[in-house]
C-alpha cells in the first residue's frame, strides 16, 4: 500500500513539474483561475507592487470610473501607450471622437491608415520612468507602421525547444501554481511585516514612501537608475530626446496626422514624495526644451497642484482620479 | 538546478518518492536520468562533455586493470590527460593565453592564438576530480573497474554532489549505488535535518551576509575601513555557510536515499591552527590533494626544503583548482606559507585553557579572513587596495546597507551557527518530539528570514 501512495505522490509531483514547464498551459491556467474560478492571483487581486512585497496595509481597491460623454464628432484619436492606459479608456471617455484606436508598445506592427476625411490626432504616451521609449524612434515607428509603407514581415521567433524541458521561468510558475492562493496571503504578509518592522527589509524592486503611505518601484527612487526621478539629467540627453520627438512628429504629420502630441506621466514618487531626495525635474526640462517643435500634453503641474489622491498605494500606476485628470487634459487639447 | 529553489523542492520530492517506490533494479536508471536532467538545467549541451569523460574513464579503467608495467601508466596518463584537457580548455586556456600574450608583447610579437568565449561548465573541477580519482584508484589496485556503465556514469553524475561536491572516492560511493538499500526512518530523518540546516545556512545566513560583503567588495573604493572590515568578516562567514550549506544539502539529500557521502566540513572556524583548519575545511578536496599529490611527492617525511616545496606545490595546485586568476594563487600561497611556519614553529597541545583556545581561534579566523580578500577579489589591484583600506583608518563615512537590528541579528546568527553546527550533526533523530521541533523551527526560520533571490552557490563557478 505504501508503494501505491509513493507512486501517486511522485506522479503528482511530476505532473506539477511538467505543467509548470509548459508556457501555453500556464497562460491558460492563469486565465482560467482569474476568469472561470474567480480566484485572482496576487498581481490581479491587488497592485503590482503589493504582489512583490506583500506588505499589509498597502492594498488599494478603490475604483473611480471615468466620466462618459455621448457627444461624438469628426476626430479619430490614436494613442500609442504603455501600461498606464492599458485597458482603461474607451471611446466615450473622450469628447467629440469619431473613434479611438489604442496601440500598446508591446503590440507589434499595427498597420495604421489615417482616414483623411477625419481629423487625425496621435498621442504618444509613456511614463516618466520609461521615457527611453521616446529615444527609440525605430520602435515607435514599428509599433504604428503607416499605410504608405508595407510592414516588413518579421521572422517568427518560436520558443526554443529547450524551453519545453528547461523553462527558465519554472520557479515563478511553480510559485504561481502552488503558493499563489488567497489562504497563503496572511502567511506572506506576516513574513513581509516581520522583515519590514525589524530590518526595514522589503524586496529590492520596491521602496516605501517617506510618509509610509505609498509603495514605489525602486527604479524610480534609486538615483543610479536612469528611470529614477532623482537621477541627474544632463542637457545633452534632453536635446537628444527633443530632436528625436521632433523627427517623430514630422514623420507622422507627413503621413496623414493633423496633430501629434507626446505625454509624459510623472512617476508617483515625483508627485507624492519629490522631496525624499533632489528631484531631477526631467519632465519640466523635456516639456520646455530649447528647439522643441513637438507638442506635449502636460499633466505635471496639474498633478503636483491637485489635493486629490491620484496614485494607488499598492501599485506603480495612477488610480481612476489620476487617469481622469489626464483624460480631461486630452479632452481640453482635442477641443482646441 | 539550484538547491535553493522551488524547482529543486518539487524535483527532489519526485525523485525521493519514486526512488522508494521503484524496485531496486530500476533505481540506478531513475537516479541517472534525473542526474542528467539536473545537470542539463544549467546548459543542456554540456552533458555531452560529461558523457565524453565518462566513456573515456570507463574504458581506461579496464585497460589499466588489464595492462601491466609501463602500459598501465600510459593508460592512466591518457585518462588523466583527457580529464585535465577538458579542464584546461574551459578553465585555463584564456588565462595561459593572456600571459603568453603579455610575454610576447614585450618582444613586439602578436599572439597568433585566438581567445575562446564559452560559458564554463558548472562544477567542472568537481566532477573532473571525482572521475580522476576513479582511474587513479583502479591504477593503484584499490578499486576494481566497474563493469556496469550505467552505475559508473551515476558515480560521476550523482546529482546531489555533481556540481559542488563532496568529491567522492569510488571505494565509498560506487558500491552504495549498487547496494540494495531499504527504507530507513532514521536515514530519512537525518537527511531532512541536514537539508533543513543546509538551507538555513544558505538562505538565512550566507545570502544575508552577502548583501554586506558584496557591497564591500564590489564598491570597495566607497568603503570606510570599518565597513570594509565588516564586509570582509561577513564574507568569511558567508563563504563557509554558502559552501558548507551546499554540502549539507547534498549529504542530506543522499542520506534520505540511504547513501552516505563523505563529510566535507567540520566546524573549521573553531580550529586552533591553520593546519587544523585544513583538516576541517573542504575535506574532500584537501584529502584528494593529500592522497593523490602530497603523499606521492613524499609528504612530510622528507627533508625540510622538500617538505616546503611539497606544501607549496599542493597549495598552488589548490589555488589553480579554484580558478585561473593570480588572486587564487596568492590566496593559496598565504595558506602555504602559514602552514610551513606552523609546521616548524608551532606545536599543537592536547590541553588548552579557554583563553589560549580563544586566541588561537581568533588567529585562524583572521588569517583565513585576510586570505579570503584575495580569493574574493577580481584582481590583485583590488585585493591590495582592500588590504590597504583594512590597514589604515580613513575619513570616509561608514556605510552599511543594514540597520542596527539586522546587524545584531547577523551576529546572533553567527553565534547560533558556531554553537549549533556540531549539535546538528550529532542530533539524536530518534527523539520524535525534539526532532520535529528542531526541523519545523528551521523550516519556519528559513521561510521567514530566508533571502530568496536565487543567488547561485559560490562554489558552482569552480
Amino acid at each position: 500500500m505504501r508503494k501505491v501512495w509513493l507512486y501517486l505522490f511522485s506522479f503528482a509531483c511530476l505532473t506539477v513539474y511538467i505543467l509548470s514547464l509548459n508556457r501555453p498551459f500556464m497562460e491558460w491556467w492563469a486565465d482560467f483561475r482569474t476568469y472561470k474560478l474567480n480566484a485572482a492571483y496576487a498581481k490581479a487581486r491587488y497592485g503590482d507592487l503589493y504582489s512583490i512585497c506583500f506588505l499589509p496595509g498597502y492594498t488599494d481597491t478603490t475604483f473611480t470610473p471615468l466620466k462618459k460623454f455621448d457627444e461624438t464628432g469628426n476626430t479619430d484619436l490614436y494613442i500609442l501607450h504603455d501600461s498606464y492606459l492599458e485597458g482603461k479608456i474607451e471611446n466615450n471617455n473622450f469628447k467629440g471622437l469619431n473613434k479611438l484606436i489604442t496601440v500598446n508598445y508591446n503590440t507589434d506592427g499595427v498597420n495604421i491608415v489615417p482616414d483623411r476625411s477625419k481629423k487625425n490626432i496621435l498621442i504618444i504616451e509613456c511614463s516618466e520612468r520609461s521615457d527611453w521609449r521616446f529615444t527609440d524612434t525605430t520602435s515607435i515607428f514599428a509599433k504604428m507602421s503607416l499605410s504608405y509603407r508595407n510592414r516588413i514581415p518579421q521572422a517568427y521567433e518560436g520558443e526554443p525547444l529547450t524551453n519545453y524541458f528547461f523553462n527558465p521561468n519554472i520557479n515563478q510558475n511553480l510559485e504561481f501554481s502552488l503558493y499563489d492562493y488567497e489562504y497563503f496571503i496572511p502567511v506572506k504578509e506576516l513574513k513581509a511585516q516581520i522583515n519590514y518592522s525589524l530590518f526595514r527589509r522589503i524586496p529590492k524592486d520596491v521602496s516605501v514612501s517617506t510618509d509610509e503611505k505609498y509603495l514605489f518601484l525602486s527604479e524610480t527612487t534609486v538615483p543610479w537608475y536612469e528611470a529614477s526621478s532623482f537621477c541627474t539629467v544632463n542637457e545633452q540627453r534632453i536635446q537628444i530626446v527633443t530632436a528625436l520627438i521632433n523627427q517623430v512628429t514630422a514623420r507622422y504629420k507627413r503621413n496623414g496626422f493633423d496633430e501629434v502630441y507626446f505625454s509624459l506621466i510623472p512617476n508617483p514618487v515625483s508627485i507624492v514624495d519629490a522631496n525624499r531626495m533632489t528631484y531631477n525635474h526631467k519632465i519640466e526640462m523635456l516639456e520646455k526644451a530649447h528647439g522643441l517643435e513637438a507638442k506635449y500634453i502636460s499633466v505635471y503641474n496639474t498633478f503636483r497642484d491637485t489635493k486629490e489622491k491620484i496614485y494607488r498605494n499598492d501599485d506603480s500606476h495612477w488610480n481612476g482620479k489620476g487617469l481622469q485628470l489626464w483624460v480631461d487634459e486630452v479632452n481640453r487639447t482635442i477641443a482646441e | 538546478m539550484l538547491f535553493n529553489s522551488l524547482q529543486f523542492l518539487v524535483f527532489f520530492a519526485f525523485v525521493l518518492s519514486m526512488y522508494y517506490a521503484l524496485p531496486h533494479r530500476f533505481r540506478w536508471v531513475l537516479l541517472l536520468a534525473v542526474s542528467c536532467y539536473f545537470y542539463m538545467v544549467f546548459v543542456p549541451v554540456y552533458i555531452l562533455i560529461l558523457f565524453g569523460i565518462i566513456l573515456i574513464d570507463y574504458f581506461a579503467a579496464f585497460l589499466i586493470d588489464r595492462a601491466s608495467g609501463k602500459k598501465r601508466k600510459l593508460f592512466l596518463a591518457l585518462s588523466l590527460v583527457s580529464n585535465l584537457g577538458v579542464l584546461v580548455y574551459f578553465k585555463y586556456y584564456n588565462f595561459f593565453l593572456e600571459n603568453i600574450s603579455l610575454l610576447l608583447n614585450n618582444f613586439d610579437v602578436q599572439n597568433p592564438l585566438p581567445f575562446i568565449y564559452v560559458v564554463l561548465p558548472i562544477g567542472l573541477s568537481f566532477h573532473t576530480f571525482q572521475a580522476m580519482s576513479y582511474t587513479i584508484e583502479v591504477y593503484r589496485g584499490n578499486q576494481k573497474p566497474e563493469k556496469h556503465l550505467g552505475i559508473y556514469a551515476l558515480y560521476v553524475l550523482f546529482f546531489p554532489q555533481l556540481v559542488a561536491g563532496p568529491i567522492e572516492r569510488p571505494q565509498n560511493l560506487l558500491h552504495q549505488l549498487k547496494d540494495k538499500i531499504t527504507y530507513s526512518r532514521s536515514n530519512l530523518r537525518k537527511g531532512f535535518l541536514l537539508i533543513a540546516w543546509g538551507f538555513f545556512k544558505k538562505a538565512v545566513i550566507a545570502d544575508r551576509l552577502a548583501e554586506v560583503s558584496d557591497l564591500s567588495f564590489n564598491y570597495w573604493w566607497t568603503q570606510n575601513s570599518a565597513s570594509m572590515w565588516l564586509g570582509v568578516i561577513f564574507y568569511s562567514i558567508q563563504i563557509y555557510c554558502d559552501f558548507s550549506g551546499y554540502s549539507d544539502i547534498a549529504i542530506g539529500a543522499a542520506k534520505t536515499m540511504g547513501i552516505n557521502l563523505m563529510e566535507n566540513f567540520r566546524n573549521p572556524y573553531l580550529s586552533l591552527s591553520l593546519t587544523d583548519f585544513w583538516r576541517r575545511w573542504h575535506i574532500s578536496l584537501s584529502t584528494w590533494f593529500k592522497d593523490y599529490v602530497y603523499i606521492p611527492m613524499g609528504g612530510s617525511k622528507v627533508k625540510k626544503a622538500k617538505f616546503c616545496f611539497n606544501i607549496l606545490i599542493v597549495f598552488l595546485l589548490s589555488g589553480l583548482w579554484h580558478g585561473a586568476r593570480y588572486t587564487f594563487l596568492v590566496w593559496a600561497l598565504i595558506h602555504a606559507v602559514i602552514l610551513i611556519f606552523e609546521h616548524f614553529f608551532y606545536k599543537e597541545k592536547q590541553t588548552q585553557t579557554i583563553f589560549s583556545a580563544a586566541l588561537k581561534i581568533l588567529y585562524v579566523f583572521f588569517a583565513t579572513t585576510l586570505a579570503w580578500v584575495f580569493f574574493r577579489s577580481q584582481s590583485m589591484e583590488q585585493a591590495i587596495e582592500i588590504i590597504q583600506k583594512l590597514s589604515f583608518y580613513d575619513t570616509l563615512p561608514v556605510y552599511v546597507n543594514f540597520n542596527l537590528t539586522e546587524l545584531i541579528f547577523c551576529f546572533i546568527l553567527i553565534a547560533i551557527l558556531l554553537g549549533s553546527e556540531g549539535a546538528v550533526k550529532m542530533f539524536n533523530v530518534e527523539n520524535s518530539k525534539k526532532y520535529y521541533f528542531v526541523v519545523s523551527s528551521l523550516i519556519i526560520t528559513c521561510y521567514i528570514f530566508g533571502i530568496y533571490n536565487y543567488k547561485q552557490f559560490i562554489y558552482f563557478q569552480f
